[in-house]
């Protein structure tokens, strides 16, 4: 530690430094207050009145079926009265039965309903058809004369995830896609990306900048260790921003979008509904701030890498921004082109080639978790999320290392 | 122990910083003489492992410094004219810092000793960017003997110095010099002259000469002169000359002339001084008038 905090102390004696670091932090304000201003005026119900109606019927102790049928039938009924009333204001003062007035009521019971269909109807069966379907291929290939052994590996493996019962509970998980709007966009990432790039040419040229590397240079652990004290400071730096970031994130899911419970299966989401695995809100939040901390673990490598070859902040600076920010723009874009397309266009075929092998796409974990998605290699099926996370720690070794060795090699360029 | 320079030789592209440089050193204080340009700086940045020389290579006792490394690096303090210390350490944290870069356990004794004897203890807790030029330069020579070198590289350490601060610095350097090889890089002739048991003169990356201090007032024997003269005839020709200077003694003007060659009837010999020396080697205007 003694070696690390006289380097905390040099990046932070930068005016740059702080500049960058109070940038992010006006950005992060912003995406609060964005999502504190969303919460005030885009809910067109009120979740106590919801969560009243779920905790009432929880406690009527009934099957799946039967709190289906009573939810939807008192829906019809509320729906009915609604049409009833029309226009009519007074509707409004009346009292409700949940909430604070009977158009309350309807509006979180028919909310209710669609999301106990969603649990207790369309979930199980959607993944009875995948199960069903993958079934049907595998038999399919198999009665081929020539079967392919990759189609039957994964649709087998299709059906052994689907074929699991997710244990989700009739409970509000609250808001989870607007919780992940926020600090899980483009803006956002190029930001953090500019971010890990900038602070990281920072640290690694600050002494080349302040002709200090000539002392520190020549001293008996001048380089090697100095490498690795000034990577340390890089990666706790851009570790705490993420956790920060999260902790943002987390803050406010509960405060502003009641996202509480966070031992919910993610399936609990509807925009999760085909996450083939077995995984909690909280691990998902979890996996998703490993991921993007390996990104930017990857690009500040990246840099670090490049201020050993170049040894001069601009073009490091400009050469590890292209690199972290063209590809980021480039999934992006093609992601775009892709919305809406069939699976089969080319558009989506380099999309899911970029996936595959661009670490980048750790930036949006979400789409690893929505959808059946594994590789297969070498007839090992692997999920791309894991592939991605193995891809991206190779390459920031392999950044580490050439930088570690041409950091503790290398002589000056300047001219003595 | 022996340092030894054999034809080393730095080039950048057209320019040769360095040609084939070559010297022995044992303890002593050496000083490198020599305008800017001469490739000191070269010179040093090589030896401290900072440059890789294009040609030639240096040994201590017989060993190449470059595959001694770290070995090397542990016996070696180098003090660059700007040495780049971060304005908001104190003087202690930057003496903790260098130790631990230098690899020193527990510090605190070897640097209370230091800050003692470049006389900043009262000083230590205030930031660097608070410290005069001349308590810098003491800091960087502090920092520089943490590891206690047995080679000490200093470049223009006086640079930007009042007299008092020199003469200071000349006290420490004299001290350090018993028992290590101090190489002082400077163009400032006096900080040297009472300290340098042996002086390296280099000129357009080449060795000018090498001599010891009682050799080196050899160079100019009996080729330095003086003579009366009114203080209009000195100005007028002193004034495109380098090996010429005017000299005001007991409200006489007199003109100071290092020349191989008698200049005027009327001038004597005088007992030469090092910056005759320095002028008579390093003399631009006379080199290019003999060109011509």
């Amino acid at each position: 530690m003694n070696r690390i905090t006289p380097e905390f102390k040099k990046l932070f004696s930068s005016a740059f430094t702080w500049v960058c670091l109070i940038a992010v932090i006006a950005f992060m304000g912003y995406y609060v207050y964005k999502a504190f201003s969303v919460s005030m005026y885009q809910e067109d119900f009120s979740r106590d009145t919801y969560r009243n109606i779920i905790a009432e019927y929880r406690a009527k102790g009934l099957s799946d079926q039967e709190l289906l049928e009573q939810l939807s039938a008192e829906n019809s009924q509320l729906t009915e009265q609604a049409i009833a009333y029309g226009d009519d204001d007074d509707i409004y003062s009346m009292p409700g039965k949940y909430g604070k007035n009977p158009i309350d009521d309807f509006l979180s019971l028919n909310r209710a309903c669609d999301y106990a269909r969603y649990l207790f109807d369309d979930l199980p069966s959607h993944r009875r058809v995948i199960v069903t379907d993958a079934l049907y291929n595998i038999r399919a290939e198999q009665a081929k004369s020539e079967p392919d052994l990759y189609i039957i590996s994964e649709n087998q493996l299709a059906a052994d995830m689907y074929n699991r019962i997710v244990p989700t509970e009739f409970t509000d998980p609250g808001d989870v896609d607007r919780t992940l709007e926020y600090f899980d966009n483009t803006i956002w990432d190029y930001i953090m990306a500019a971010f890990a790039v900038l602070l990281t040419v920072r640290m690694f040229t600050l002494d080349i900048t302040r002709r200090s590397y000539k002392m520190i240079f020549s001293s008996a652990n001048g380089r090697g260790r100095l490498f690795l004290s000034q990577m340390s400071v890089c990666l706790i730096v851009f570790t705490a921003m993420i956790l920060i970031q999260t902790l943002c994130q987390l803050i406010c899911g509960i405060v502003f979008f009641g996202v509480e419970n966070f031992s919910l299966p993610v399936q609990n989401v509807e925009s999760f509904e085909l996450c083939p695995f077995n995984l909690t809100l909280g691990g998902y939040f979890a996996l998703k701030t490993i991921g993007k901390l390996l990104f930017y673990y990857m690009t500040a490598t990246f840099a670090a890498m490049l201020c050993a070859l170049i040894r001069k902040p601009l073009p490091c600076a400009a050469v590890s921004l292209t690199a972290a920010i063209l590809p980021l723009a480039a999934a992006g874009y093609i992601h775009e082109l892709t919305l809406g397309e069939n699976i089969l266009s080319a558009e989506y075929k380099i999309f899911e080639a970029l996936r595959c092998f661009v670490p980048h796409c750790l930036l949006d974990p979400e789409t690893y978790f929505t959808s059946f998605d594994h590789i297969n290699i070498a007839g090992l099926e692997i999920s791309r999320f894991v592939f991605v996370v193995i891809i991206t720690a190779i390459i920031t070794a392999g950044c580490f290392v050439l930088a570690y060795l041409k950091f503790g090699k290398s002589t000056a360029k300047q001219r003595g | 122990m022996t340092l030894e320079f054999k034809n080393v030789t730095k080039k950048y592209r057209s320019k040769t910083a360095l040609n084939g440089f070559t010297a022995t050193l044992t303890e002593g204080v050496y000083a490198l003489l020599g305008p800017n340009g001469a490739g000191k700086s070269t010179l040093m940045n090589i030896l401290a492992g900072l440059l890789k020389p294009t040609a030639g290579e240096i040994l201590l006792d017989g060993q190449s410094t470059e595959k001694l490394g770290r070995q090397f690096r542990n016996i070696l303090g180098y003090l660059p004219q700007d040495p780049g210390f971060y304005p908001t350490f104190s003087g202690y944290e930057l003496m903790k810092y260098y130790a631990a870069l230098k690899d020193i356990k527990r510090p605190e004794e070897r640097i209370n000793e230091l800050l003692r004897f470049v006389n900043l203890s009262d000083d230590s807790k205030r930031k660097y960017k608070e410290y005069s030029g001349g308590m810098k330069r003491r800091l960087g020579i502090a920092v520089c003997l943490l590891n206690d070198p047995k080679i000490l590289i200093l470049d223009e350490p006086t640079a930007g110095l009042d007299p008092k601060e020199r003469m200071r610095f000349r006290n420490i350097i004299g001290k350090i010099g018993r028992d290590k090889t101090v190489i002082l890089a400077t163009h400032i002739v006096s900080d040297v002259e009472s300290i340098a048991d042996c002086f390296i003169l280099l000129k357009n990356g080449e060795t000018a000469a090498v001599r010891t201090a009682d050799e080196i007032l050899d160079i100019v024997d009996g080729k330095v002169w003086e003579n009366v003269t009114s203080a209009q005839a000195a100005e007028e020709y002193a004034l495109d000359r380098a090996n010429a200077n005017i000299v005001k003694r007991d409200g006489e003007v007199l003109l100071h002339i290092v020349s191989d060659d008698k200049p005027f009837d009327n001038s004597e010999p005088v007992t030469p001084t090092l910056e005759d020396v320095y002028m008579y080697i390093f003399n631009e205007a006379s080199e290019e008038r003999s060109k011509e």
